[in-house]
């Protein structure tokens, strides 16, 4: 039982630590490293502690619990929750307070989760280092010259410096993936349609997915079974039907692992050298291990790129300091109200991606990039769908790099995009893939591979990474060096 | 687009205001973006393909179910009166009319 929900949750039923207890260690550590890693945007603290209190009632009246009530987690600050600031890292929306929860937030409420905070993300989840974010950047706790990743890169530094046990994040093109492999954690974004959006303030509606930050593939299963439930109030959303806790154990003898080669070409040698260790392991366990290729990922990075943005610049228009969030105080008419409110409180990530989106979707450009994002998007659902008539499962790097250091893009946004090579085709498949840790590179960054399955397939995927941290465990999970930052119970 | 007339126009479209830096600066970075955007066309597209997601419809009842309160939704308004969102006008002066 490697995962910390169940090792907590036995505690806390054994009355061996209260779940006020155990909240207020991590309020403590909050207090000690968020001020150096800036992981969150708000602490709820008077939250969490109430919910702690309403799991201590239960316990000591001897009521059944569920595992995940009394165990304190964080929300990316883009998902709803209701009455509790959703700023999704923007000036736009500074100051407002959803009248409702998100679903799969309010799966978890009523499973008795303690809600730490909200984290910090990549203004409107818009980047892959979690520097866009109006509320400053979160450092990675590895390093803190370097960046956690993004957009989710808040709740993957908390999770990753014990300042929580697990994480809600987003994913739209890799960001908790991404954030995940930076910040040696296992980062799940399911597949499209898994988890309800009812609730997840939009980007890409076409990508974005709900998904689970945590240090344990335990863990990962534990929350993604509470969240992933049908929805009626998101018709994009049919739930998952397999339970993926009880398929870790399955034995993953003879299970066929493609290698996708040409995601190897031009990454960096200890990544490479990482990942053929753990595809080793993999080989020892039982399972089948062979090459493949997936053809058109460069120009299937330009689609997403494409569709995200023509979608965010039409999901980003309700923003006009009307109804709610951000309005300029200069303004002489209606038109300027709305232009100049958004122009104050957008930063320039978000400007640039509204542009592209609306350039992409003007007269005279629609025919040659818009519709033929979407062709591509079909070629590259159909090439996935290829490699999984031979394949059980795909691996390739998470990202080509290790954490990148901070500002290392800040000339150059498309240097940025082009390192979501590994993660954005899967978004635009609508497939489920997870980061798993595989090591460490020589400075001590984290290493992360990713494992693709078909659709639905997270069971598979769970015990795939189960698995292997069975045989890999030591090698997983090193401490940060910010601060050595480990909760001992 | 490299002029800054169409930088302007798609400002326009965007519903953004751009300072004159502003532009500049974002018609070297629009540039750079559509050049990245352009990669698509190294694609090897395919039509007609027979991809679907059908997963199963989700789709609810078409019964009526409660909505939220108007004063909730308007709690986050900036300004309000009598149940409705209250746009502000203002005149060429800058001050505010009802």
């Amino acid at each position: 039982m490697r995962g910390k929900i169940l090792a907590l949750h036995e505690k806390l039923i054994k009355k061996e630590i209260t779940a006020e207890e155990l909240t207020k260690k991590y309020l403590d550590y909050i207090d000690l490293y968020n001020p150096v890693l800036n992981a969150y945007i708000s602490i709820t603290k008077d939250t969490a502690i109430a919910s702690a209190r309403e799991t201590d009632k239960k316990i000591f009246a001897n009521e059944d619990i569920s595992p995940l009530s009394g165990i304190p987690m964080t929300v990316k600050d883009n998902i709803c929750t209701k009455d509790i600031v959703t700023s999704c890292g923007s000036e736009m929306l500074y100051n407002y307070k959803p009248i409702y929860n998100a679903f799969a937030y309010d799966l978890l409420v009523q499973n008795g989760a303690v809600l730490l905070g909200k984290t910090n993300m990549d203004e409107f989840a818009m980047g892959s280092t979690c520097e866009t974010s109006f509320y400053g950047m979160t450092k990675n706790p590895y390093d803190t010259s370097r960046v956690p990743g993004g957009s989710s890169g808040g709740g993957s530094c908390s999770v990753s410096a014990d300042m929580a046990v697990y994480a809600l994040g987003s994913d739209t093109g890799g960001s908790i993936r991404q954030p995940a492999g930076f910040c040696g954690l296992m980062g799940l974004k399911p597949t499209y349609g898994a988890v309800s959006r009812y609730g997840l303030i939009a980007y890409a509606s076409g990508f974005d997915q709900i998904g689970v930050l945590a240090k344990s593939a335990e863990d990962t299963a534990i929350v993604f079974d509470k969240i992933s439930k049908r929805d009626k109030n998101d018709l994009t959303c049919i739930g998952s039907e397999k339970s993926a806790s009880e398929a870790l154990e399955n034995d993953i003898n003879g299970i066929k692992i493609g290698v996708i080669t040409n995601l190897f070409e031009n990454i960096c040698p200890e990544i490479k050298a990482a990942i053929n260790t753990a595809i080793k392991s993999f080989e020892d366990m039982g399972a089948k291990i062979f090459e493949i290729q997936i053809s058109d990922l460069e120009p299937a990075l330009s689609a997403y790129y494409i569709l995200a943005c023509a979608q965010a610049s039409s999901n980003l228009a309700r923003y006009d300091g009307v109804r709610y969030g951000y309005r300029t105080e200069n303004f002489k008419n209606t038109e300027e109200l709305i232009c100049k409110t958004r122009s104050e409180a957008f930063g320039k990530e978000v400007k640039r991606r509204i542009m592209l989106g609306n350039y992409v979707l003007s007269a005279g450009c629609y025919e040659n990039y818009y519709e033929k994002a979407e062709l591509m998007q079909t070629k590259i659902k159909s090439n996935f769908k290829k490699a999984f008539e031979t394949a059980d499962v795909l691996l390739c790097p998470t990202c080509a790099e290790v954490a990148f250091k901070a500002g290392s893009f800040k000339d150059n946004p498309v240097s940025m995009y082009q390192t979501d090579l590994c993660t954005a085709p899967v978004n635009l498949a609508g497939l489920p893939a997870i980061s798993v840790p595989c090591g460490y590179s020589s400075e001590n960054l984290p290493i992360g591979m990713q494992l693709i399955g078909d659709s639905f397939t997270e069971s598979l995927l769970l015990n795939l990474a189960y698995k292997y941290e069975e045989e890999n465990f030591k090698i997983m999970y090193r401490k940060p060096d910010a601060g050595g930052l480990c909760i001992e119970l | 687009m490299a002029k800054s007339d169409d930088i302007l126009k798609l400002a326009r479209l965007s519903m953004l205001t751009l300072s004159d830096e502003e532009a500049a600066e974002l018609s070297e970075d629009m540039k750079t973006v559509i050049s990245f955007a352009d990669m698509l066309n190294k694609g090897d597209f395919c039509e007609n393909t027979d991809i679907s997601d059908d997963f199963g419809a989700s789709l609810r009842e078409d019964i009526i179910n409660p909505s939220y309160e108007r004063a909730d939704i308007l709690k986050n308004a900036k300004t309000s009166e009598d149940g409705y969102f209250r746009l502000p006008t203002k005149n060429e002066t800058g001050s505010e009319v009802k």
